[in-house]
């Protein structure tokens, strides 16, 4: 060879090491790196397709969307009759009809932000079956149906804010009046319920709370008042942590004893899991959010599809940064499962895979039983 | 009849649908098993979803796997019908005597077992009631025409 040649001076060792022969089997079956190509013009559907084979986050990314795609998809009639299988599902009707049960989850922050309009649009369609959220997720949605949040900036400064009534989420800002508007919707409904509770028994669970606020919201901008007319149970055992937990504070000094059962919702989320016959996790975030839902997976012996999405790390053994793999020796996901974790910050990422996904696939992402 | 128990021992993971198991201290059949591995919630769990056999009341329970339960001995005898007295059934036990002490049962299941009952006894067509007897009670929960000649 020509450069052989004009490396002759270099020494062989060094040669060897850097012309080390690679190993052609072991890449035979895999796909090549390659990026799209803006020649063809601004297609979004093409530009995604490439997103697999570009590498980095875009590879996970594009995994992601396979999978949710796959969610979408599954039906029972896709599997062999277990041997054990319950008479019901024995019928093939039946098995075309039966879909895979789908967990989202999603940080408060993502209700404070834009990901509200991108998830009230999955709930409007019942392209989900079953929420878990913190409280911020659940106030922030009925605040904004009142008063708006602002785009600010991270570098104001809390002291002048604080002068100003103005509270800071990031680079949002939410003004105290939000959650004076929120506080007025809220309390007589806690008092409607606690008469309900006093007169008839009733004990409510953060799953009933939110799909009465739901249905009294009555707005269709709002993510729960589609869970509400969707029937899609939006779990919160941290309920008391936010607004809704100071507004309760506030009513037990006038009105003691109004009870919320989480017990209840615990057996509820976990019996959803265990019913099932496939189930999917969307999770967008970290903390309780993820760990609520693998858990209710592990009563089934693991998740069938999964995928994350998160910017924390494992290094500290938090839960929020564990992967995928981590879950599998807990039995949250089953070893045999297609799953992914994009390392993301979710508002970037999820309108791209709503559009490559439950959006670019409406009529069969839709659970929604026909009225219209 | 005196003596003999009502229950017998059965290992919690041998029961499958249609076992006998005791729930709640009444007699239940097995309508769905399902296993939890052993994990963080603890040791390996078998939950039952069982009908009560004499109530037809739907009962959830979960129990450790390897737990010794109780299951209800179920008998089942064929008793001539002889006549029909009130709401309580004459029947000729095995040694030709009068047995007056089951109730014709009013329990929605059962429901056709009663009607045919009384249809034979009216329409006069020998009959064979089968009679279950479990934990101390006696339940009519079959009949077919006595086609043999005495």
């Amino acid at each position: 060879m020509e450069a052989d040649k004009i490396l002759e001076k270099v020494p062989e060792m060094c040669k060897e090491s850097v012309n080390k022969a690679s190993d052609d089997e072991f890449v035979k079956d895999s796909t090549p790196v390659k990026g799209y190509d803006f020649n063809k013009g601004v297609n979004y559907d093409e530009m995604f397709k490439m997103y697999k084979q570009t590498g980095i986050q875009a590879t996970s990314l594009g995994e992601g969307i396979d999978i949710i795609n796959n969610m979408i998809k599954w039906r029972l009639s896709d599997e062999e009759i277990a041997e054990d299988e319950d008479d019901e599902y024995l019928d093939p009707e039946v098995r075309k009809n039966t879909r895979c049960t789908i967990f989202l989850g999603y940080t408060s922050n993502m209700i404070s932000c834009g990901m509200r309009e991108v998830i009230r649009y999955l709930c409007q369609h019942k392209m989900v079956d079953c929420i878990v959220t913190t409280t911020g997720g659940i106030e922030e949605d009925f605040i904004k149906c009142f008063s708006d949040f602002y785009i600010g900036d991270f570098n104001l400064p809390g002291a002048k804010l604080r002068d100003l009534g103005i509270n800071r989420i990031g680079n949002m800002l939410a003004p105290n009046q939000c959650y004076i508007d929120f506080q007025n919707f809220f309390i007589p409904l806690i008092k409607e319920l606690h008469e309900e509770q006093k007169e008839q028994g009733t004990t409510f669970t953060p799953s009933m709370l939110i799909n009465r606020m739901g249905k009294a919201i009555n707005n269709e901008e709002s993510v729960y008042y589609w869970c509400w007319k969707n029937d899609i149970p939006v779990f919160c055992p941290s309920i008391t942590d936010g607004a809704v937990g100071d507004n309760l504070f506030f009513y037990n000094y006038n009105h003691p004893g109004f009870v919320i059962d989480i017990v209840q919702d615990i057996v509820k989320i976990n019996k959803i899991a265990m019913e099932a016959k496939h189930t999917g996790m969307l999770i967008c975030g970290g903390g309780l959010i993820k760990h609520h839902i693998c858990n209710a997976n592990m009563m089934r012996d693991g998740a069938d599809f999964s995928v994350y999405i998160n910017t924390a790390q494992e290094f500290d053994c938090s839960d929020s940064g564990a992967k995928p793999d981590e879950a599998i020796s807990w039995g949250k996901i089953r070893p045999e499962a297609k799953s992914v974790k994009i390392y993301a910050e979710t508002s970037i990422v999820l309108p791209l895979i709503v559009s490559q996904t439950f959006a670019k696939y409406h009529d069969e992402a839709r659970k929604v039983k026909d009225t219209e | 009849m005196e003596g003999g128990a009502h229950t017998e021992k059965v290992l919690s993971n041998k029961l499958t649908k249609g076992s006998l198991v005791m729930v709640n201290e009444k007699p239940c059949k097995v309508i769905k098993t399902s296993k939890a591995k052993p994990g963080k919630h603890g040791s390996a769990k078998i939950i039952l979803v069982a009908i009560g056999i004499l109530d037809d009341k739907k009962v959830e329970q979960s129990f450790a796997s390897g737990e010794l339960l109780d299951a209800p001995i179920v008998d089942r005898t064929e008793y001539p019908l002889l006549g029909l007295e009130d709401d309580f059934m004459v029947l000729q036990d095995e040694s030709g005597e009068e047995k007056r002490d089951v109730k014709l049962t009013d329990r929605e299941s059962l429901k056709e077992v009663r009607e045919q009952i009384l249809k034979f006894e009216e329409d006069e067509v020998p009959c064979l009631v089968m009679v279950m007897k479990c934990c101390g009670e006696e339940v009519p929960v079959g009949v077919r025409e006595d086609k043999d000649d005495e």
